[in-house]
């Protein structure tokens, strides 16, 4: 072979190596957001099971317990009208925990059903939810809404909301908070989520728990950023951004 | 050839950036990235302004440290099956290049030596392979576009791959006319493609997702 040609031959090489380095490159980042895809599909399934298996349980609730705390009821009633006088109070205060408890057995029913939450929208159920624990003793709890609320579809509404509970559960189980509140803030392009529990705070630096997992999962599977921060001693802080996104209301 | 001044700077770039975002990958394997860049930035100022001739021992000295630089910066990172294996081909390199010198198939002062190029190359080339597949099965898209190391690979793999056939020229003093021209413009860009890849990298990841 001629030098002419050897040169010719290492510049071709150089070119085509160049073109196979980049094009690797580039099915490399395919790959990878193909996975994601995939990932998000197998995550948006998962949701989608717990969700039908929170509403099995809420109609089990409402209507098994429901039904049987309804039936004691009425069995109430019916003692309390022939008992002698001097065994109504107790019949009474009886009667009175059968209501706490057919009332506390629909809120907790109504809670996990996506059909209601869905019915009655997010800001009733963060509502209803707060109210519950108010009612119960657990904390104090403020909820402000500000600016304009817009139309939320229905599924992000029931992931927003699973991811409040959550933040809330947890509040209830460690944090021995005394407070909590809830703010939303409706802008024209989104709407922000503040809580923030007075409790004792965790190491923010080491949060390894499913229940962080679950939060974060959802918020990605419907596009919104979440934050969460907390210091020993100081609460804990969590933030959600929401992306107006356009429903066929808005059209 | 004056275009071949900006490859020298965008060098320099480079390395700066690399010490300015430290503190982004500092607490990963990759820590060390500024010693090879502020080298290279180095022997490219030094060679261009200083030591324009008989420079070739240094750049023959260059590629045993590139290859031993990259089996250690990449080794956390190919898994454990294949560490012993990243180990074997840096030893291979230096053996038979020791072997390519002390037998006089080439003259480390004044011989560009082609052969342990091709060597040096193509170790490294394996090694950013093994790497690319690593990062491809353990992490996700979201992830991956904020982490240094990917960016850090591309570029490279870029690099020495559209190097490699160049540096198996032995002697590019008898490279004359369009084709000294047109394999130093193909050398350039590929200087200037990869290095903005690492200064995008540098800009753009980020320190929770560098590992």
């Amino acid at each position: 072979m001629e030098q002419k040609e050897i040169y010719l031959l290492i510049i071709s090489a150089s070119i085509t190596f160049f073109v196979l380095s980049v094009s690797l490159a580039a099915l490399f980042i395919l790959m990878q957001r193909r996975r994601d895809i995939y990932q998000k599909e197998i995550n948006k399934v998962r949701v989608e099971m717990v969700e039908q298996t929170l509403k099995n349980i809420s109609w089990e609730i409402h209507d098994n317990i429901g039904q049987i705390l309804s039936t004691m009821n009425l069995y109430g009633y019916k003692i309390h009208s022939e008992v002698p006088e001097k065994f109504q109070p107790p019949v009474e205060e009886l009667q009175e925990l059968i209501q706490t408890a057919i009332s506390e057995v629909r809120g907790l029913s109504k809670s996990l059903n996506t059909d209601y939450i869905k019915n009655v929208g997010l800001i009733k159920s963060v509502e209803l939810e707060l109210d519950r624990f108010k009612r119960l003793s657990f904390m104090e709890t403020e909820f402000e809404v500000m600016g304009q609320p817009f139309t939320i579809p229905n599924d992000s509404e029931v992931f927003l909301l699973r991811i409040l509970q959550e933040f809330f559960s947890n509040t209830m189980k460690y944090a021995q908070a005394k407070k909590i509140d809830v703010k939303f803030i409706f802008e024209e392009k989104k709407l922000e989520v503040y809580v923030k529990d007075d409790g004792i705070g965790f190491d923010g630096s080491n949060i390894q728990g499913t229940g962080l997992l679950n939060m974060k999962n959802r918020a990605r599977l419907i596009g919104a950023f979440l934050k969460l921060e907390s210091e020993l001693g100081k609460g804990t802080n969590l933030e959600i951004i929401y992306k107006r996104k356009v429903t066929e209301n808005d059209e | 050839m004056e275009f071949l001044i900006i490859g020298t700077y965008i060098q320099v770039l480079t390395f700066l950036l690399s010490v300015l975002c430290w503190a982004k990958y500092k607490h990963t394997h990759l820590r060390s990235l500024p010693l090879y860049f502020g080298i290279i930035a180095f022997i490219e100022l030094f060679c261009f302004h200083f030591y324009k001739q008989d420079n070739v021992w240094l750049y023959n000295l260059l590629i045993f440290f590139e290859v031993i630089f990259f089996c250690y910066l990449f080794y956390p990172y190919v898994g454990r099956s294949f560490q012993k294996i990243v180990i074997a081909l840096a030893l291979v390199f230096n053996v038979v290049s020791g072997l390519i010198y002390s037998f006089g198939y080439c003259d480390f002062w004044n011989e560009h030596c082609a052969y342990s190029y091709v060597l040096g190359i193509f170790i490294i080339l394996i090694v950013i392979f093994k790497v690319l597949v690593k990062i491809l099965i353990v992490n996700s898209y979201t992830k991956l576009g904020s982490s240094l190391l990917l960016w850090i690979c591309f570029g490279f793999l870029i690099f020495f791959a559209t190097s490699l056939p160049l540096f198996s020229i032995s002697n590019w003093s008898n490279l004359v006319g369009e084709y000294n021209r047109g394999i130093s413009l193909l050398l350039f860009f590929s200087v200037i493609i990869s290095h903005l890849i690492f200064i995008f990298g540098f800009l753009w990841s980020k320190k929770k997702y560098t590992y």
